[in-house]
């Protein structure tokens, strides 16, 4: 289905809130939207909340950011991904489903992919000359894949020549701005990726006062990431129950549906009452009945009674 | 180390070689209107051209024979790149209901693959009279062993190390695009920045240069 274009005044009106510090949800330039983190029963699966952002050229770019946000900042130890060198290695796969595009895929899709990494685990394997062992989850506990880093990308939509900046810019912004500029650092301060996109023009110290913001969101998320592994782990540990089911809230109406029924319109609204009986009754009738009233009093003119009928 | 030719199919070629050994050829068509061909006019805007690139690379380019030259991610990533640079510096809005095809060769991929493609794709431009912004000059730079270091070679690239691909329009230091690679502490990101813009300023002063040449050989073979 093709999305509805933007109109005009929207355009117009959202580029002049943006020059007035202004955001459609109320966030502040800087502000990033609730991030929820939930994990599934299996481990290595987990859903990320931006807001809404829960889906071309886009897939295209979405991809390329992420593995070399992944891959090339080496995150992941693949030397201790070997079991017998130069025969057989494990290979890990990270697939990542778009559920809902509200804005700012590239960031919902980076924490999303390393935290699931990092809440993986891996059948363990034991070596005996030439034997290889796979131990399935019920004889030994999975082992957790070794990790460096948790790189984590952080958008910046421009918008105006690049006079204004926003952070995690929702669908309605990303609609509108000039250029975006995506920086996957982690929590040490080490840049791994830097990502300009859309036809802007950039200065140096624009770039540079991104990447400090960056560091600055970073930790913050970083340790959201972390608490919320933290849980799993307890959660996990002691028995509690767990995954996507417990994630959803419960006693929310999904459905309103209601029986048809007729609704009594008949109640007449008695609006004055004066002396010489001249009510004015308002009467809510419909069509029919209005031309045989009128009729009824052409007939009955004389009379001081008037029946108004309800407009 | 940059040569042009005319060719009567083409409006403009050229062929760019930075300071090892990347060759890479561009062709450029003059913007041409779209025709209402069913399918075509959508692609076409009201108000102006649109930009089509395309990258590939030869597949006696790389050390190993390359099976797919163009198609893969890489490639369209590359070409996504080159949109985004030329976008940003081409006049499009002169251009409206038309296109401008950009089609980028590497004849010999070694190391600094975008920023060939980039600095040839600019000659090109301005050979076949489209107007521009500025020069877009772009250039590589890598961080190794605390030192940065500009236009890496294949060899440099794949060792690991930081890789920083910058376009650069020279006058107003406008940054058309940055791309990074790999981990580096934020406080070397100034110095490896710095770094490569002095790249791309002198990158511009060998372009320009070149235009000049280009321009005094073919007035005085046109006067005589």
């Amino acid at each position: 289905m093709r999305e509805t274009p933007l109109s005009n005044c929207e355009r117009q009106f959202l580029v002049q809130a943006i020059a007035e510090k202004k955001r459609l949800d109320g966030r502040q330039t800087y502000d990033y939207r609730n991030i929820k983190i939930t994990f599934g029963t299996d481990y290595g699966c987990c859903i990320v909340d931006l807001g809404k952002t829960r889906q071309s050229e886009l897939v295209v770019k979405l991809n390329r950011l992420v593995e070399r946000c992944l891959r090339n900042s080496k995150c992941i130890d693949t030397e201790s991904l070997c079991v017998v060198s130069g025969e057989k290695v494990w290979q890990i796969r990270v697939d990542l489903h778009l559920l809902n595009h509200d804005g700012n895929i590239m960031d919902a899709a980076s924490i999303a992919a390393i935290t699931a990494l990092c809440h993986f685990r891996r059948p363990d394997v034991s070596i005996q000359g030439e034997d290889v062992t796979v131990y399935t989850p019920e004889e030994r506990d999975p082992v957790p894949l070794s990790i460096h880093h948790m790189p984590i990308c952080v958008s910046f939509s421009f918008f105006q020549q690049g006079t204004y900046l926003l952070v995690d810019p929702s669908e309605r912004e990303e609609r509108v701005m000039d250029g975006l500029l995506v920086i996957a650092m982690n929590k040490h301060r080490e840049i791994c990726t830097i990502q300009s996109s859309g036809g802007i023009m950039l200065l140096k110290d624009q770039v540079l006062r991104c990447s400090k913001i960056a560091s600055v969101k970073v930790t913050e998320i970083s340790e959201l990431i972390q608490k919320a592994l933290e849980n799993d782990k307890k959660v996990r540990k002691e028995g509690g129950k767990f995954g996507f089911a417990e994630s959803m809230p419960n006693q929310r109406i999904t459905a309103y549906k209601m029986e048809v029924a007729p609704v009594d319109t008949e109640d007449p609204i008695v609006l004055s009452d004066s002396e010489e009986e001249d009510v004015v009754v308002l009467e809510p009738k419909i069509m029919k009945k209005e031309v045989k009233v009128q009729a009824s009093s052409t007939a009955a003119s004389k009379k001081k009674k008037k029946k108004k009928p309800a407009h | 180390m940059c040569s042009r030719s005319l060719n009567p199919r083409v409006i403009s070629r050229a062929i760019f070689s930075p300071f090892l050994s990347s060759k890479a050829l561009v062709a450029t068509v003059v913007p041409i209107r779209i025709q209402p061909v069913r399918g075509a006019r959508s692609k076409c805007l009201h108000d102006r051209a649109v930009l089509n690139c395309q990258y590939s690379m030869a597949t006696f380019s790389t050390a190993e024979r390359k099976r797919r030259p163009h198609g893969d991610r890489k490639s369209s990533e590359m070409t996504l790149h080159l949109k985004q640079t030329f976008e940003a510096a081409i006049l499009t809005q002169l251009y409206p209901r038309s296109q401008i095809d950009i089609y980028v060769q590497i004849l010999q991929a070694d190391g600094g693959n975008y920023s060939s493609c980039v600095n040839a794709a600019t000659l090109a431009v301005v050979d076949a009279g489209i107007p521009l912004r500025d020069y877009v000059c772009a250039c590589s730079a890598g961080f190794l062993e605390d030192t940065p270091l500009v236009d890496l070679s294949h060899v440099e690239e794949s060792s690991g190390g930081t890789q920083l691909s910058l376009a650069l329009l020279p006058k107003a230091e406008h940054l058309a695009l940055v791309e990074m690679d790999a981990r580096l502490h934020q406080d070397h990101l100034e110095g490896l920045m710095d770094a490569a813009t002095r790249a791309c300023k002198d990158l511009h002063a060998v372009l320009d240069r070149v235009v000049r040449e280009h321009l005094q050989e073919v007035s005085t073979q046109l006067g005589e």
